[in-house]
Formats: C-alpha cells, structure tokens, sequence
C-alpha cells in the first residue's frame, strides 16, 4: 500500500515521507505566498517535517527498515488510535448498506415477506438503465443543475462571507443567526414554504408578479420556469452553507497577509484575488464538494415542490431512484439508479478537485 | 462510549445476520388453523381520513364491543408515496410492528405481488365478498385472490357555483364541452377569474383525471386484455385537444399543471373558479364557512359526459382498504378489526362523518342519502378504476402522467405525447420500463 | 480622504448586509406571517403581506392535536448526543489525518468522502434491516448511532482542514513540556480550531435536526418519532394544513437562532479568537 493518493485526489499531508504540502488541503503553509512570518516559514520547510516532536528527540531515534524511526512509529501508532474509534462508526454502520445495495443492483431482487432474496448476477438493473430514456434525463439534469446551483452558491456564498467579515461584532452575529436560519429548515417544510409562495393563483411571488408585470409568472406549470424556481429555493437555503464554511476559512487566515499585500501596494481586489483567494482553496473546496454531494442527491425539493414535473422536467436521480425502488418497488433497478448516482458523484468529486487544483496552480505559476 | 463500544463489537455479528436476513428467510404466510386468538393488542397503521380524530372515535367504538382487543392506531405519512415506502421497508424487513395498514386502491396487484399483504379468502367466510359492489371487490383482488379488505370508498364529482350559474342562468352542464362554454360565458361576463380547475399535475391523480375524461369519450389507455398500450387513439387525442384548449383559452388557469387536489380546491374555495373537479372531501371543504368564501354556494354533480357520449360520465375510483402484514403475530384480533371496520356500525360512523362508506347497505341506505347528496350520487355514478389490476400500474401510471403533463406544459406537442405515453406504457407492460 | 474612503466602504458593506439579510429573511417572514393566519386567509388572493386576523390556532393545533411537543424533544435529544459523539470522534480522527504519520491517509479521505456519497433512499432499506437484527428499531441509540455516523465523514474532512491550519510550535511546546497526546489536542488544538469545531458542530446538528427518511424508516413509533416526521403526518392525504405546518416549522427554527443568539459571544468568538495570531 502506498501512501501516494489516486491521481487527483486530496493529496494527505504526510510529514513523515515528506510529501509536498503546499498542494495539499491546508493554510498557512506559505511558502509561496507573502508572509512576514520567516521564522515560521523555515520551520515548516525544515525542520517540522517530523510528527510533532523536538527535534532532538527525533534524531535521537533510529530508522527502523521502512526508514522510520521508533518515535515515527509511536507516533503512528497513536494516530491509529485516535482515528479508528471514527473509522469503526462509519464503517459498521455504512458498509453493510452499501454493500448491500450494490449487491441489490447486481442480482435479481424479489421483495417479498420474507425479505429482499437476491439470487444470480445480472447487469441487466444497469442496461435498463442505460436503455432508460428517463434515467438519461436525469441524469443530463442533475449534472447541469450542481453544476449551476453549485457555481451560484460558490460565489454568492463567498461573497456573503465577506460582506460578514467586513461586518464583525454584534452585527454579524445575527447575519450569522438569521443566515444559519434556511439552513436549517427541514428541507421538506422550506420546500412546502416555497411551493406556497410559487403558488400558480395564491402565491406571494405570482401576485407580485402580477403586480410588476401585469401577466402573472406560472413558476412551476412551465418547464425552464420549474427549473429556474426550483434552482433558486435551493440556493436560498444552501447559500449559508458555503458562506459559514468560507467565513470561518477567512477566520483562519492570517491578518498579515493582507496587510503584506497592501503595504505592496495591492489594491482591495488584486488582494483578494491574489493572496487570499489562493489562501482560502481548501475552505473553497471542502464547500464545494460537499455541495456538489448533496447537489447531486437532491431529493426533498422536487419532490414535494415539482413532483419532478412538468413531465419529467425537474427529475433528479434521487427523485428517480426513489421513484423506481419505493412507486414501482423495483429495487433491483432502484439500487442500480442509487449506485451509478454515487458512480457519478465521484466522477464528478475527482474532476472537480482536479480542475480547482490545477487551475489554482496555474495562477500561482503567472504570479 | 457505550455505543461506541458497542458498534465495534455489533459490527462483524450483526453484519452476517442482516445478510443472512436479507437473503430471505422462509415464507410468512400464515397457516389458516394458525390465526391465533381474537385478542390482544395491535396496531393499525393509516393516513389520516375525515374529520380530526375519526380513526380514534372508530377504534374507541370498536374497543368497547371487543374489550379483549386493544388497538393502536398510528399515524402514516400523509403522502401516499412516503407511507408504501415505510411499509415496504417495514414489512420486506420482516417486522410484525404494524398488524394491519390502510391500502391505496391501486396498491393490490403490487402488494400482492411483493407478498406484502397477506391473503384473505382462507381466513374470512366467503359470503364476506358479498357485502360490497362486485367491482369494489374485485379490485381488492390479486391473481383471483383477495389480499385486502375495501374500507372507505371515494371517487370524483363535480362542484360547481350555484350562484354564477343562478345568476346567467344556465344549467349545470352535461358535457365537457358545455363546461367549457358555460365557464368562459360567466368569465367573459367578469364574475369570476376562472372557469376550470382540477387535479393536472405530475402525478398519480392526473392519471385519474385523465382516465376520467378519456373514459367519457370512449379512449382506453391499454387494451382490454392489458396487454397492449392503446392511449394513442383518437378519441384520446381529442381528449388532450380538449384540455390544451382549456389552459388556451384561461379556461383552466394555467398553473393547472402544478396542481393537486389542495392547489385546486384552494382555487374553488376562494370563489377564483366556477367548476371544480375533485374527490368527496370537497363538497364538505367548500361548504365550510371557516375555510371557504364560498360557503353554501356551492352544487355538486356527477362528472359530465364527453361530447356525444352517455351522461353521467364515469367517476374514477378511489379509496382505501384494510391490509394484514404476513407477519402479524395477532391475525385472530386483526381479523375481528377487519370484520368490524367493514360491518354495518363502522361503515354508518363513516357515512356520518362524510367519508363514503364501501358496503352496498350502507351506501344505497336511502336515509343516509338523503343527508349526504356525495353519498347520493357516489352510489349512482358509473365508475372507471385504474387499470391497477396490472402489478406494473405505477408505471404505467407514470406513462400516463408525466407524458400529459409535459403536453399541458406545452414541453411535448399532442401527437408526440400520445405517442411517447404508448410506448412508455408498453415497455411498462413488457416489464423493461425504469 | 482616507476617512471619506473607510465610511463609504462601510456603507457598502452595510448595504450589501441588508440586502442578504432580506433575501435571507423574506422567506422566513412569509412563513411566520402565514402561521399566525386562519385558514380562510391563508389562500388569500391576492395574499395579505400581514395577517388580518392573527390567531394562535396552528400552534395550539400543533401542539395540541399533535404529538409535536414530543417530536420536538426526540428531535433535540438525538441531535445534540449525535453532536457530541461526532465531534469527538471527528477531532481525535481529523487530527491523526492531520498531524500523525498514518499510512493510506489519502484512501481514508477518499474513502470517506465516497461513504458521504452514496444516496440515503438506497441506504434506508437496509440499514432497517440493520437495525432490526440489533433490536435498535423505534430507539435513540439507533437514530444516534446512523446519524454519527453518517456525519463523521463531513466533520473529519472539516476539522482536519482546520487543524493543518494551526502552526505547529504550540503543539511541539505541549510536546516538550510533556504533555499526553489526548491533553495535547485538548488543550492546545482544539481551542484553536474553534471556528472548525464550531461549523463541524452546527452542520451536524442541522443535518440530524433536518433529517427525515432515515427516521421515517427506523422510528416508527409515536414516541420516538422526530420532527421532520412528525410534520409529514399533520394534514391528510388530499390537503396541506400550510398553517399548522408553518406554526410548526417556526417552532422548529427557533431553536438554532436561540442558540445562536444566546452563544452570541461565543460564536463569534468561535469564529475570530481562533484566527491564527502572527
């Protein structure tokens, strides 16, 4: 097993085998960027590289065959310790559904009373798929509304989070009250809030709409309507999200740096967009990619504000394979829906933080 | 701690055992010398129906006659969707919790199927049948056998103003295309903003308006022996004309294609609508001075014929029946629940509080008639049932709904959506629909 | 000049704030306004921007007629224990993925993040199963138990972020002076990833307080059911009671600005003090 990452994958930081930390998830680690902390600098390039330790200690210590030292294994030790009880929860609780899922997608599925029995392996669940007119759809649509709503969000979220970081004290406080508000709305009852508004003859927005443009606009009856108002109830609620994480990821850098800047003589913008900016990747990409997670699966809203409609013009492929296993109880299908969603997301997680990298490596390059 | 702890040591064990449980374990179904005592307690799984509290006052009577049996009801979800998937889960999950459930209509070709709900004529006398109308009867059927027991019955009616119609004094129309023309008269006149509305969303209950409308005009939506598609025909054709023409004109608003059964019956209830198309709760609903402006104006009517065709037109069925998870370990008492819920006593009590009762008695009792005009006209009215005798029905239900409302929208134009509705609906048929 | 420059700034930000503010908030009084509105002027139309008559029926229905009281309860019972268990598995875990030499870091991370990944509709059928073979069915500690962890993943990836943030001298100072490990990242780490705990802590509990089919599925029963679910079952099947609902849903919401609010100082310390200080 080796300690490198799949090819485009958040690379971990380990100090031990030295690997590059300034393509990994973490701030400060400015190397490349202004910062009047040398001291601090030369520490991390040099010497810090080792567990956390005194140095003494650690050349003190001889390397075992693998080239680690006692101390390194110790510490290695300690960090099974301190990450398994984690790793145990998750994997106890999640990896028998999932297994079972994909077990479902791949054999003949009779729900019965006596269970679901599986029997045979068949790829048949995923070539009705693939034949699926409906699950192409889905699909095509789930793709395009991440990539759009997850776009919004980014910059409306970052946006937001700086407007609140300029705010401090009392007031953004309760910005931060009211914004974690929608967020935390059961997203059943904020779609229900929404679909009352969009409401074709009650509607606060279609009377408003009235009102300003004399023909009142059909939010939900019409195809790109459907889509577009759907689009926007969740950037309402999902919007808070990427600013608090972002917020606190503006909270964590250090003040110097952009007083360096613009001492530099940088202007507000080239500041931001240059120094900080850069800074804030990792806050930006834990954002975003957990967006792109519960973009992906979305769920509660067309269901109870669209019911996928007008025809299947709002489905999602969790919205589809909730319709397959639990409308026509077919889960076989269904899980097959649930498993090349997940395929999907991953695909989509890897390119994204592939592409965020590179990209961001290519502007540090043109500095 | 303790869960954590506890997790680590489940983790291996418990995984086997689900595995194990998952791949099946036996049949459930019950032996019919087997059905226990007609005592204990059990539970009763359904979805809110009548007035607040209706299904408590009906356990507490039920109770009272048979003190040896306690019941629980709890409360499903009040989407039909979320509460089959629950029981789905439940019962495919092998848990006895839930003794008997309320059941869609349309849901017992697919229970039965799935083996979800447990036979019945093995357990009940066979004159039981004999109290409901045949066709109710039927459709409680799988495969020839009875898996569910009809409780409440349901179907669509027409509302309509009686003051609009008073006052440019016409009759209650007979056609749909009298509606159409009696709407848009009393719109031109400036009384009211819209003439039509119903149930034409993404959802089951388009199907059911369609097949109301299409029923009138003499359309099917699969041939007789089930096994073929036929909704692009004619007569349907002329049935999607018909409902495009609405939304055209501002007959039918045209947020019809995001609306249910509440959306609609909103509309009617503040006097936005002259016509209304809904199931018995309306009448009740729009008479209500509390909720409706329009209390004590409104009629109710059966659904009107097509153009051409025999009056009244069809009403589609709704409802719901009594269902027994295989594995109840109280079959005796959930046998005596089901016996009572659809005795003489238990159907009044709903006829009283304006939920239609499904035995013939009751329904055709002259009295309670006389009281409830829904009652008298859900006994008389020709009905047209969902072809849910197809285990595959909710795809072809989708077949229907999503391919009309894409046309309603206007995404699809008519003959393309007739066309794409067949053949969703024929590979549904084929079992090679998602 | 500089002045007139820093006051027009703070102009605009103050406009910008309001505007969020209202988007924010519009929706969040259209709810509130609603609930306090009788049934006959709930579908108003055109709707009225303030309710005529302002009643507290949806809340008495709500609470009365409604087990809501009960769900609310359950709702904040299995939030807060599954809180507290996430973040204590999340930051031991986030910070050996951050500090420690472990092997496989990278697969761990990935792994995590495709466990977070996979749909809940397809996860709820078997986790039933799950849970009924360890008789966890209509309990707290199942509930618990899947929302911790179904969170940890998010949080892990969260805190780790946060703690590869924090400069190591205050560590190897701990370290020196001969502290344990566990004290360490008590004492030293965590105060300084404050912001980090405190966003792993608010998203973990919206996620538990907002979930709703894996508590449809395993909660059957009355008294253990959540507040999602509860909300699912007001009304019947051809009616939206909006009022009794959005009485509800603004009971609901209330909880987090209290707390928000209340921990004000905290928050926002939460979210400065922890700043990396030069």
């Amino acid at each position: 097993m080796s300690d490198t990452p799949p090819e485009g994958t958040p690379r971990a930081d380990g100090p031990p085998t030295g690997e590059d930390e300034g393509h990994t998830l973490a701030y400060g680690h400015s190397l490349r960027h202004p910062a009047p902390r040398g001291g601090q600098n030369r520490a991390d390039a040099a010497a810090a590289e080792g567990p956390p330790g005194p140095e003494g200690q650690k050349g003190g210590s001889r390397p075992d065959r693998g080239g680690r030292t006692a101390l390194e294994r110790k510490f290695a030790r300690l960090g099974w310790g301190f990450a398994l009880p984690g790793l145990l929860v998750v994997l106890a609780v999640t990896l028998f559904p999932i297994a079972f899922s994909v077990a479902m997608s791949l054999s003949n599925v009779d729900v019965s009373a006596g269970g679901f029995r599986l029997s045979g392996f068949t790829t048949g669940h995923y070539g009705l798929l693939l034949g699926s007119e409906r699950w192409r759809y889905a699909v095509l649509f789930t793709v395009l509304y991440t990539i759009g709503t997850v776009l919004a969000e980014l910059v409306l979220g970052t946006l937001i989070a700086l407007v609140l970081e300029r705010l401090g004290g009392a007031g953004r406080s309760w910005m931060m009250a009211l914004l974690l508000l929608p967020w935390a709305m059961i997203t059943v009852v904020s779609a229900q809030l929404w679909a009352y508004m969009y409401n074709g003859v009650y509607g606060i927005l279609t009377s408003a709409s009235e009102n300003l443009t004399g023909e009142p606009v059909q939010f939900l009856g019409t195809r790109f309507p459907a889509i577009i108002s759907m689009a926007v109830a969740d950037i309402w609620k999902t919007t808070p999200f990427v600013a608090i994480i972002v917020l606190a990821g503006l909270m964590m850098l250090p003040k110097d740096v952009t007083e360096a800047a613009r001492v530099d003589g940088a202007d507000a913008w080239t500041a931001f967009w240059r120094v900080r900016l850069p800074l804030l990747r990792p806050a930006l990409t834990i954002a975003v990619l957990f967006r792109i997670l519960q973009a992906f699966g979305i769920f509660d809203l067309p269901f109870v504000l669209t019911g996928g409609g007008p025809g299947n013009a709002t489905e999602s492929l969790a919205l589809l394979g909730w319709q397959v296993m639990f409308t026509n109880l077919d889960f076989g299908p269904g899980a097959a829906v649930a498993a090349s969603t997940a395929a999907l997301v991953l695909v989509g997680c890897l390119l994204f933080l592939r592409a965020f990298r590179s990209q961001v490596g290519e502007e540090e390059a043109g500095t | 701690m303790s869960i954590r702890r506890a997790a680590a040591l489940c983790a291996v064990p418990v995984l086997l055992a689900a595995a194990a449980c998952g791949s099946g374990v036996g049949s459930a179904a019950v032996d019919p010398r087997d059905v226990g005592p007609a005592s204990g307690a059990i539970t009763w799984y359904a979805i809110n129906f009548g007035p607040e509290g209706l299904p408590q006052k009906l356990i507490d009577a039920f109770e009272k006659e048979h003190p040896d049996i306690s019941v629980t009801y709890q409360a499903a979800p009040n989407n039909t969707d979320t509460m089959r998937a629950t029981l789905t889960t439940e019962i495919s999950g092998g848990s006895g919790s839930i003794d008997v459930f309320s059941s869609d209509v349309i849901w017992p070709a697919q229970f039965g199927r799935a083996d979800l709900a447990m036979p019945l004529d093995e357990h009940l006398p066979d004159d039981f049948w004999d109290r409901y109308p045949e066709e109710r009867a039927r459709l409680a059927e799988y495969q020839g056998e009875h898996v569910a027991a009809p409780f409440y019955a349901d179907a669509g009616f027409l509302y309509y103003r009686k003051d609009l119609l008073e006052k440019h004094d016409l009759p209650v129309p007979r056609t749909w295309q009298e509606l159409a023309e009696t709407a848009k008269t009393i719109q031109d006149a400036g009384d009211v903003r819209y003439g039509y509305v119903g149930q034409w969303a993404n959802y089951e209950g388009l199907s059911v308006n369609w097949l109301e409308l299409t029923a009138a005009a003499g359309g099917r939506v699969v041939t007789e022996d089930r096994e073929r598609c036929a909704i692009d025909s004619e007569e349907n054709r002329r049935v999607l004309d018909f409902m495009r023409r609405m939304l055209d004109e501002g007959i039918a608003p045209s947020a019809s294609t995001s609306f249910q059964e509440p959306q609609s019956l909103q509309t009617f209830i503040e006097g936005d609508a002259v016509f209304h198309r809904n199931w018995g709760y309306g009448f009740g609903e729009s008479n209500n001075p509390e909720v409706s402006a329009i209390a004590g104006k409104v009629g109710i009517a059966p659904l009107p014929a097509f153009e051409g065709g025999e009056h009244p037109g069809p009403s589609g069925t709704g409802g719901w029946n009594l269902m027994v998870n295989p594995h109840s370990e109280s079959i005796g008492a959930v046998l005596t629940f089901i016996e009572w819920m659809t005795g003489d006593r238990a159907q009044r009590m709903l006829a009283e509080n304006a939920v239609l009762p499904t035995v013939s008695d009751v329904l055709n009792d002259k009295e309670l008639q006389r009281e409830d005009p829904v009652l008298a006209i859900a006994a008389d009215v020709p009905t047209v049932a969902r072809p849910a005798v197809i285990p595959r029905y909710a795809q072809v239900s989708y077949g229907i709904f999503s391919n009309i409302n894409a046309s309603l929208a206007g995404s699809t134009p008519p003959d393309a959506a007739l066309r794409e509705a067949c053949d969703d609906i024929q590979r549904a048929l084929e079992g090679d629909a998602l | 000049m500089r002045i007139g420059h820093t006051r027009l700034r703070l102009t605009w930000t103050h406009l910008a704030a309001l505007a969020i503010a209202a988007f924010v908030a519009a929706p969040l009084y259209w709810m509130a306004a609603s609930s306090f509105k009788g049934p006959d002027e709930i579908g108003a139309n055109p709707p009225d921007l303030w309710p005529k008559s302002a009643t507290w029926d949806n809340y008495r229905q709500a609470f009365s007629d409604n087990n809501f009281g009960t769900y609310l309860l359950n709702s904040v019972a299995v939030s807060i224990v599954a809180t507290i268990l996430v973040l204590s598995l999340s930051a031991f875990a986030g910070y050996a993925l951050a500090r420690l030499p472990l092997r496989g870091k990278g697969p761990i991370m990935v792994a995590l993040l495709m466990i977070s990944l996979f749909p809940t509709i397809a996860l709820a059928a078997p986790l039933f199963l799950l849970m009924r073979d360890i008789g966890w069915l209509n309990s707290y500690q199942g509930l618990i138990l899947v929302y911790t962890a179904l969170n940890v993943p998010f949080a892990v990836w969260i805190l780790r972020n946060f703690f590869l943030g924090i400069p190591k001298e205050m560590e190897e100072v701990a370290w020196v002076d001969g502290a344990s490990p566990v004290r360490t990242v008590l004492s030293v780490i965590l105060p300084q990833a404050r912001p980090g705990m405190f966003t792993a802590a608010i998203f973990t509990f919206t996620a538990c307080w907002t979930e709703f089919l894996i508590a449809l599925t395993l909660n059957t029963a009355d008294r253990f059911r959540t507040m999602p679910v509860g909300l699912a079952l007001f009304g019947s099947q051809f009616t939206v009671p909006y009022g009794t609902i959005f009485a509800a849903a603004t009971v609901s919401v209330l909880p987090i600005a209290l707390l928000v609010l209340v921990f004000r100082r905290a928050v926002v310390s939460g979210l400065t003090a922890g700043a990396v200080k030069g």
